[in-house]
């Protein structure tokens, strides 16, 4: 369980998270949307424990967390197998059973035979895919995503997508996925929480059963200042390609 | 081309220069010259590299032993070597522990600062990475820091090795009785000029030989997660 009570974070002046307040239960999966610079990737650094909050409390019964950020942050002088294996180690692993599990997890993600590859050689889908294997191979309880795929293609973002939700299929856990893409959110999420350019943030009545339009109009455009669904207001620019 | 148009009392013609190297090379004395003064060249960059190393690291991770060490790092890279090497023959005497004290101390904050300002510049989403999968601070050394300032490192390595040979030599012509110093300081004395300038060419091919065959293979062994796409 994550609960955050009343939480302030400023930047500087910048008050970017005013009085939070909200619940996270054990294995659900939470998306956060909201447009850039709201404080998305803020929420997470300080479940993470790298933010620490000006007031309020975060209560955290989370014992592993994994976190898969928007720019991959592997070590480029270390082999994909290497940067799956080393997180493994604080974890009591020795090296050759942290490889043997990191070789297991980059299979998981289509990566077998890429294990001696340096980041440098790989693409960007391979390389969040290893990003994703290191989330997974500590076995985490807890599952950070910050605008994992931002950088990918449509077509690879599915992959991936689907990737996360067999696993999450498989062995179940709290995730909290940040986008500014609801189209990503829906498709993995069970609880939609919109942050808003004023620091609050509020929790969306989404059912995932309903077409992916119809949330899109009843909740994620409904007009709010600074809101980067403003541009989607009319129904035919609603319906195109680029309002989704 | 000097040698053209000045005396060879001077400054010894390429061709003198190679002769004279050529005969000595065969020497006995000429080797154990030559074995001495690369032992004390590796002893120098050793110590004084691993101690700037090590330090380096330490303030690197704590800002209180880098406050602590600045003063003197100030210090040491302030002292003109000579002075060092004056000092150094007060308290150690003439010989081998000298020189590769004097070479050690004046190489030292070389690597030192390299090492810190390496450390200082490391990529702090990598070190968020590190935290948050809770690597300890001898993993994050290993796998996150030391490889991170590979690059830095042996670019300081380059000049160091440079600047071991000269001072390496300069001590042994102040206060040595063998190497390649005190054989030049005695050739010099002796108007051996060509000899001199053979002992010139013969630091050079130790810069050389050590920054293109021994620092230049490490370099790209440690960088060769660098290459390009497969």
């Amino acid at each position: 369980m994550i609960q955050f009570k009343q939480v302030k974070k400023k930047y500087n002046n910048l008050e970017v998270i005013q009085n939070l307040s909200f619940i996270i239960h054990k294995n659900d999966v939470v998306g956060i949307l909201g447009p850039s610079g709201v404080g998305k990737t803020t929420i997470l650094k300080m479940i993470a424990g790298i933010l620490t909050p000006e007031s309020g409390t975060i209560i955290s019964h989370v014992k592993r967390i994994a976190y898969v950020f928007q720019e991959p942050r592997l070590l480029p002088w270390k082999t994909a197998l290497d940067n799956v294996a080393i997180p493994l180690l604080p974890l009591g692993y020795n090296y050759k059973q942290a490889k043997e599990k990191a070789a297991e997890w980059l299979g998981k993600m289509g990566l077998r035979g890429y294990e001696g590859y340096f980041p440098a050689q790989l693409s960007g889908g391979m390389i969040q895919r290893v990003s994703l294997a290191r989330a997974f191979a500590i076995e985490p309880d807890t599952l950070l995503l910050d605008e994992p795929f931002s950088a990918l293609d449509v077509r690879l973002k599915e992959v991936l997508l689907n990737m996360i939700k067999e696993q999450l299929k498989a062995a179940p856990i709290t995730v909290l996925y940040v986008s500014h893409m609801p189209e990503e959110v829906v498709r993995i999420a069970n609880r939609i929480f919109m942050l808003f350019p004023e620091g609050t943030m509020e929790e969306m009545s989404v059912n995932i059963g309903e077409s992916f339009k119809d949330f899109l109009k009843d909740a994620f455009y409904k007009p709010h200042a600074g809101d980067a669904g403003l541009a989607c207001n009319d129904t035919k620019q609603r319906e195109s390609y680029a309002c989704m | 081309m000097l040698s053209l148009f000045m005396h060879g009392i001077v400054i010894a013609s390429p061709y003198d220069s190679f002769k004279a190297l050529y005969e000595m090379m065969g020497t006995e004395r000429f080797q154990s010259h030559l074995w001495i003064t690369t032992k004390r060249i590796f002893m120098g960059i050793f110590w004084g590299g691993l101690a700037g190393f090590i330090l380096g690291l330490l303030a690197g991770i704590k800002e209180d032993i880098k406050n602590l060490l600045e003063p003197m790092r100030w210090s040491l890279m302030s002292v003109p070597p000579i002075v060092a090497v004056v000092i150094a023959m007060l308290w150690f005497g003439m010989g081998s522990t000298m020189v590769v004290f004097v070479s050690g101390i004046i190489l030292s904050p070389i690597v030192y600062v390299n090492t810190v300002k390496g450390m200082e510049m490391v990529d702090k989403g990598l070190l968020e990475m590190g935290r948050i999968y809770k690597l300890s601070l001898w993993l994050k050394l290993k796998h996150v820091y030391i490889p991170a300032i590979t690059g830095p490192l042996t670019a300081a390595m380059v000049i160091v090795t440079a600047m071991g040979v000269r001072i390496v030599i300069m001590a042994e012509v102040l206060g040595a009785s063998e190497g390649i110093g005190y054989a030049m300081s005695i050739a010099s004395a002796t108007l051996k000029i060509p000899e001199l300038f053979a002992y010139v060419i013969v630091g050079f091919c130790i810069v050389g030989i050590t920054e293109f065959l021994v620092l230049g293979p490490i370099r790209d062994y440690v960088l060769r997660w660098k290459g390009g796409h497969q």
